[in-house]
């Protein structure tokens, strides 16, 4: 209820302040998902089902009031309110307040929409998936949290409140990567998935010094105002070390080359999470984060951002083009297609990559899903088959190789396979088409405003076109096609073709499957230029002062036909080859430069070779300058304990003994004066004789 | 009538004074140590009479050792009356064997 208190505490600085109802849902939003983890962490193996319906009917609510705020921001002015969350004293002595709130505008409410929407349909297709884990509370606490604080990186209004949200979403992605933390392999990947995220957000880091070194503020749009008040010459430096740390932040976040090599190990994750969090929406937090500070960017950051978004988009599909694993075909295609969102940031045109990033989430989520419930098919039927426990095959279910001529067994699947594969290599009617038209479109114009080299660019955006209609068709041609290769008889595939998987887990992928039909995004298949949602996202973006072509010229036709052109290209070179592509896969290990392509360039081995070995090799060293301070240390306190026993040894004899003589003295005295005494009168007669006697002695010698 | 020497008398009571004190100093008996005690007695009764030769005219030797007569017979009366009661209390005589105020 904090939450709530302050937001109604609040005060309107940019935009229109939120209305009580609206400061109610934008809590509810934040709250509900929070308190579904709460109670499902801590209680969720004492409830019945072991609480998914809880999980999934607040996030259907929040879905309601993600779907509420959409319907109050969506082309009207954006909302802002914000309060004052601490006081920042100065050197000089001013007092600095920070502020922090939430910024409802156009590109913020599709968003919202967006996370809430997969969240619930990934939550109720784990609801088949995930049945009978171990975890299965757990898995949907993790989740709930998840979307919370994605939804709080939306919100946010400011860069810090941001960057604490997106190391949330990366602690929650670490958890789910390594869910199945029994697995060596899941343990370690989720380690390496949060190591290469550090690297980048160090540069997220530095970025926000830089921020806040400039512009007294975190708030983004503030700091937009005050950016055409600045004498940025005399911050350039200061400015590229902000545009180059959000790059690297991005580039951890949204899998860029070279830190994308956390991605493909990310798939050891259960596959529903590789659909929400690994495919939808963490990944494209960073290239959320590179359009909402577009403005900030200086024309070599943007030159940079586009090298590396456009390089990453045509090595994942080469690394696509080569994998036998079906998960790692999705995980480098999300590497490809992130890549060319950066690209989109990078030549200027934003929008077009949030558009193109909308669209992915759909289909990408959609194929994900599928990939799902093809393992789950193989995995039941060899379990069906060989009546082995669950999860211990003996043949690995992800492989392709393993796969073959599903669209028997699982039609509907296939359909919407088809369907999301279409949208994914950018078929016309399909929502991919739009987005990557524009992105491409973007492309080609800045090529046209700049040198000539930078024709190299678009030039590899198309030929990631055709790579990646080559890996698409593969996939389909090796899972779908064909004839199954697990020798198991038909009806050990468990599902009839009339009933091939639970609703649960059909209903969310056939949803996601319509809305990657155009209708949804435009009018017109074939140009996203009619569009309803550009314009009104291009309109949430503030225009960046230092990018020299941002003149948005007319539609260009041939464009439209050469990417075609490539995905016809592609299509056909890998039905062509399918013969050569089942036979080489399946029987023979890939060698020599298909090697090379699966295995990323072994940037893995690279990276152990160039960083991880002298690292450890170091670890080593400071160990070994460990042991031998240890001895020096231990040689010292030798030293002093026999110091301490000697000087012990002089208390306890000298000391000591001088204290107990003088005792000892006494008590002898004492002794003898007592002898004295003794009772017997004849002795004390004796005694006075002899007294008399000395006295006598005395007297007279 | 020849005056015995002075000097026997001395070293005869000398010889009495010794012989009670060893008497005293080790005789057991309670009552055998009051008999030592009457013999030192004497040898200072026989002192006084020796030395009462050079007072011819008063006898005050003669009569100073009478009265000690009289004041010996009364001690040895009492003497006898607490060792009569030391006995009936500690059942023995024997003042080795009384040594309760051994310190």
């Amino acid at each position: 209820m904090a939450e709530l208190q302050t937001l109604l505490l609040v005060a309107p600085v940019l935009g229109q302040s939120l209305s009580l109802l609206e400061r109610v849902t934008v809590a509810g939003l934040l709250l509900m998902p929070l308190l579904s983890f709460l109670s499902l962490f801590l209680f969720g193996r004492k409830l019945p089902r072991h609480g998914d319906w809880l999980a999934i009917g607040f996030m259907g609510l929040s879905l309601t009031g993600a779907l509420f705020l959409f319907s109050q921001v969506w082309g009207q002015t954006p909302l802002h309110s914000e309060f004052t969350w601490f006081l920042l004293p100065q050197p000089n002595g001013e007092v600095v307040s920070m502020q922090a709130g939430v910024y409802l505008d156009n590109l913020t409410a599709v968003m919202l929409v967006l996370v809430t929407f997969i969240s619930l349909l990934v939550m109720v297709f784990s609801v088949g998936y995930m049945k009978g884990d171990a975890l299965y509370a757990r898995y949907y606490a993790y989740l709930s949290l998840f979307t919370a604080c994605m939804l709080g990186l939306l919100l946010a209004d400011n860069l810090l409140v941001l960057f604490i949200c997106w190391e949330l979403v990366g602690f929650l992605s670490y958890l789910l990567i390594g869910f199945w933390y029994q697995r060596q392999a899941a343990a370690k990947a989720s380690t390496k998935a949060f190591l290469v995220n550090r690297i980048g957000d160090v540069g997220f880091l530095w970025a926000l010094f830089a921020f806040f070194a400039v512009f007294k503020t975190f708030n983004i749009n503030s700091a937009q105002a005050l950016l055409a008040t600045l004498p940025l010459q005399a911050e350039q430096g200061v400015m590229l070390l902000l545009g180059f740390g959000l790059l690297a932040g991005a580039m951890g976040k949204s899998a860029q080359f070279p830190l994308q090599v956390w991605l493909p190990d990310a798939m050891q994750g259960p596959t529903p999470v590789s659909a929400l969090i690994h495919a939808a929406t963490m990944v494209a937090a960073g290239v959320y984060l590179l359009a909402r500070c577009f403005p900030f960017f200086l024309p070599e950051v943007l030159l940079t951002m586009a090298i590396i978004g456009v390089f990453t988009a045509f090595i994942g599909a080469l690394a696509a083009s080569q994998q036998q694993d079906i998960k790692k075909v999705l995980a480098f295609s999300t590497i490809s297609q992130l890549g060319y969102m950066v690209m989109g940031v990078g030549v200027g045109a934003p929008e077009a990559s949030l558009f193109h990033l909308i669209t992915h989430a759909f289909f990408k989520a959609s194929l994900f899903l599928i990939s799902g419930i093809v393992i789950h098919a193989i995995q039941h039927a060899w379990h069906h088959h060989s009546n082995k426990i669950l999860f211990e095959a003996p043949i690995d279910v992800q492989d392709m190789r393993n796969m073959g001529g599903l669209r028997m067994m699982l039609p509907l699947t296939f359909v919407c396979y088809g369907i999301s594969a279409g949208a994914l290599v950018g078929l016309p009617f399909f929502s991919g088409f739009l987005s990557k038209e524009a992105l491409l479109l973007a492309s080609v114009q800045w090529a046209q405003a700049g040198a000539g080299w930078q024709w190299l660019l678009p030039g590899f955006g198309f030929a990631t076109v055709l790579l990646t209609a080559y890996y698409m068709a593969r996939q389909l041609l090796l899972v779908f096609f064909g004839r199954p290769r697990l020798k198991l008889p038909l009806k050990s595939y468990k599902y009839s073709p009339r009933q091939e998987v639970s609703w649960t887990m059909l209903a969310p992928v056939m949803l996601l499957t319509v809305l990657s039909l155009w209708v949804f995004f435009s009018w017109s298949p074939l140009s996203s230029e009619q569009s309803w949602l550009v314009p009104q996202i291009a309109s949430a973006l503030a225009a960046n002062s230092f990018f020299p072509a941002n003149g948005h010229q007319a539609h260009i036709s041939w464009i439209l036909y050469l990417s075609l052109a490539m995905v016809v290209l592609g299509g056909a070179l890998a039905f062509f080859t399918r013969q050569a592509v089942r036979a080489k896969q399946f029987t023979k290990p890939v060698m020599g430069w298909r090697y090379w392509l699966k295995n990323q360039f072994f940037l893995n081995e690279a990276y152990a070779f160039v960083v991880v070995r002298p690292t450890l090799a170091l670890g080593r060293l400071t160990e070994k300058t460990d042991h031998i301070l240890n001895y020096g240390l231990h040689a010292f306190s030798k030293g002093f304990v026999a110091i301490s026993k000697l000087i012990a040894w002089g208390d306890r004899w000298v000391v000591d003994g001088a204290v107990q003589v003088v005792g000892w003295s006494s008590r002898q005295v004492g002794h003898l004066g007592r002898s004295l005494q003794n009772g017997n009168i004849q002795s004390y007669y004796l005694f006075s004789l002899l007294g008399l006697v000395a006295l006598l002695f005395w007297l007279f010698y | 009538m020849m005056a015995i020497p002075l000097l026997h008398l001395l070293v005869l009571g000398a010889i009495l004074f010794c012989l009670g004190l060893a008497i005293v100093l080790t005789k057991r008996h309670a009552i055998a140590i009051l008999m030592g005690i009457e013999l030192l007695f004497n040898a200072a009764n026989l002192n006084l009479v020796a030395f009462a030769q050079y007072d011819p005219d008063r006898l005050q030797g003669q009569v100073y050792s009478l009265f000690v007569m009289l004041i010996a017979a009364c001690e040895t009366a009492v003497a006898l009356a607490i060792v009569l009661q030391v006995f009936k209390y500690f059942k023995t005589a024997h003042l080795q064997d009384i040594d309760q105020l051994n310190g």
